[in-house]
């Protein structure tokens, strides 16, 4: 444990004060994406405000217990301590994000909705290949059906492209469950690319409507 | 178009549409960008809501923002390392059933716990310091350890003891504020005191937090000798700032980090 670190631990004013200069950029950065993933999550709250509040409770998870998430870290395996930090981050404001939509009140599908729309998921055109624009507005529409769980594999899996081992560490899952999970994903994708090539089959196909104004 | 090619194509696609996947958003809350880099910033926040909204949380954290954290974190440390409490509390009030989710102690006087103040004697003039603690149903822990922040919003009960270290004899009063954004201001909360120096509030979430903003806040409560008391938000948040381990003797100071939110009625549509 370097002993900037150590000092910190201790109580030492200055070393924490430095760690909140060194970590705040870090943890806000990704709280931010965090939050980006879906807009609505700050709930309406002020995102400034709400940015300023995960950062402090970012840092005392990190401090909590004697700073044990802190002591975790480990130069010698040769990740950064704003990686590791940021890692910690992630993953708690996942679980954060993953409790808010729990609440009683929420609107949202929860995470057993997605297994299950995806486990009733028609066989897609796999062997189709799907337009850019195509699956530009499938992922749209996947990311609105998807549970906050659901969105952040999807980020982190798809967009981000992460390890295995990675989201491993986010998700805290087996590596069979991420494989699981990025073939749900595909399946997801496609199912809703079968669901747009359809409509649009089905808009060419549609007669004119009752009432239309034939001159 | 296997699953590979398909996941392929859909991070190229969906990486286009993310407002921020310039890697320069990233640099931004370390106040280290250029100002070319930061005026590209600025020019994709005048075009895109959500880049806007990144731009404006991804500001580098000011001076009070960072000394609070500290505090913060100071605090944590400080209580942590407090002796546990001797010999139980006297508090007249009736006992409540606990509910599924029991009491919360959410958290203790600004202080750190002094020996001195399990010495108070009877009668003295001396406060000792004060813990708060939640009860209710609607109230929950965020789930990080020893960062439980309840949860309070409409329809909600806040029911809220502060107890002292020991005993107080003698006359005791409180005051209440709510902490904000960086400002203090008074908040109308009456409390009930018991016999030892043990104060509860108890109403509705309506009641008492009326038009409050949502969001994460703290209620900060001073209590101790009537005459003794700061009553001007301006005072109370210079005591806000005072480092940690500051002494005092006839007044403590308590705060209880909150998170009001805003959610439908039990019941409503």
């Amino acid at each position: 444990m370097p002993a900037r670190i150590q000092k910190a631990l201790d109580g030492e004013r200055d070393a924490a004060r430095s760690l909140v200069d060194e970590l705040s950029p870090v943890i806000q950065a990704r709280i931010v994406r965090s939050l980006a993933r879906r807009s609505e999550a700050a709930g309406g709250r002020d995102v400034r405000q709400e940015v300023r509040d995960l950062t402090q409770h970012m840092f005392l998870l990190l401090f909590a217990d004697g700073g044990r998430v802190l002591r975790q870290w480990d130069p010698a395996r040769g990740s950064s301590l704003q990686n590791f930090v940021g890692l910690v981050v992630e993953r708690e404001a996942a679980s954060i994000l993953r409790r808010r939509r729990r609440n009683p009140w929420g609107e949202h599908p929860t995470e057993d909705e997605d297994f299950e729309r995806m486990s009733h998921a028609a066989p897609g055109p796999e062997s189709q290949t799907i337009s850019r624009d195509l699956l530009r507005r499938a992922i749209v529409r996947a990311r609105a059906r998807l549970s906050d769980r659901g969105l952040a594999l999807f980020q982190w899996i798809i967009v981000e492209d992460r390890s295995v081992e990675e989201v491993c560490a986010l998700a805290n899952m087996t590596p069979e469950a991420v494989y699981a999970w990025r073939s749900r994903l595909a399946r997801l994708l496609r199912e809703i690319a079968a669901e747009g090539m359809s409509e649009g089959e089905g808009t060419r196909r549609s007669p004119p409507t009752d009432g239309a104004n034939d001159g | 178009m296997t699953d590979d090619e398909l996941l392929q194509v859909a991070r190229e696609v969906a990486r286009e549409d993310d407002p921020l996947q310039d890697e320069r958003w990233d640099a931004l809350p370390s106040g280290d960008l250029s100002e070319g880099d930061l005026a590209a910033l600025r020019l994709l926040a005048e075009h895109s809501d959500p880049a806007r909204e990144a731009f404006l949380a991804l500001q580098p954290l000011d001076e009070a923002d960072r000394e609070r954290i500290v505090d913060a974190i100071l605090t944590g440390q400080a209580k942590a390392a407090a002796p546990p409490r001797k010999g139980a509390l006297v508090i007249s009030f009736p006992r409540r059933a606990r509910r599924a989710l029991g009491a919360i102690v959410v958290a203790g006087s600004l202080a750190a716990a002094a020996a001195a103040a399990l010495l108070v004697p009877r009668g003295a003039a001396l406060v000792p310091e004060y813990e708060a603690s939640i009860v209710g149903e609607q109230t929950q822990r965020s789930g990080a350890p020893g960062v439980g922040v309840p949860q309070i919003g409409p329809g909600s009960q806040l029911d809220l003891v502060l107890r002292p270290e020991v005993a107080v004899d003698g006359p005791i009063a409180l005051r209440s504020f709510i902490f904000r954004g960086g400002s203090v201001r008074s908040w109308e909360a009456n409390a009930v005191i018991a016999e030892g120096g043990s104060l509860r509030i108890v109403g509705a979430y309506e009641a008492l937090f009326g038009d409050t903003p949502k969001g994460s806040c703290e209620l900060v409560f001073v209590v101790g000798r009537p005459s003794a008391l700061p009553s001007d938000p301006e005072a109370v948040a210079a005591a806000l700032r005072e480092p940690v381990g500051s002494h005092r003797t006839t007044w403590q100071l308590v705060r209880v980090p909150v998170l009001l939110v805003d959610r439908a009625r039990p019941g409503s549509p």
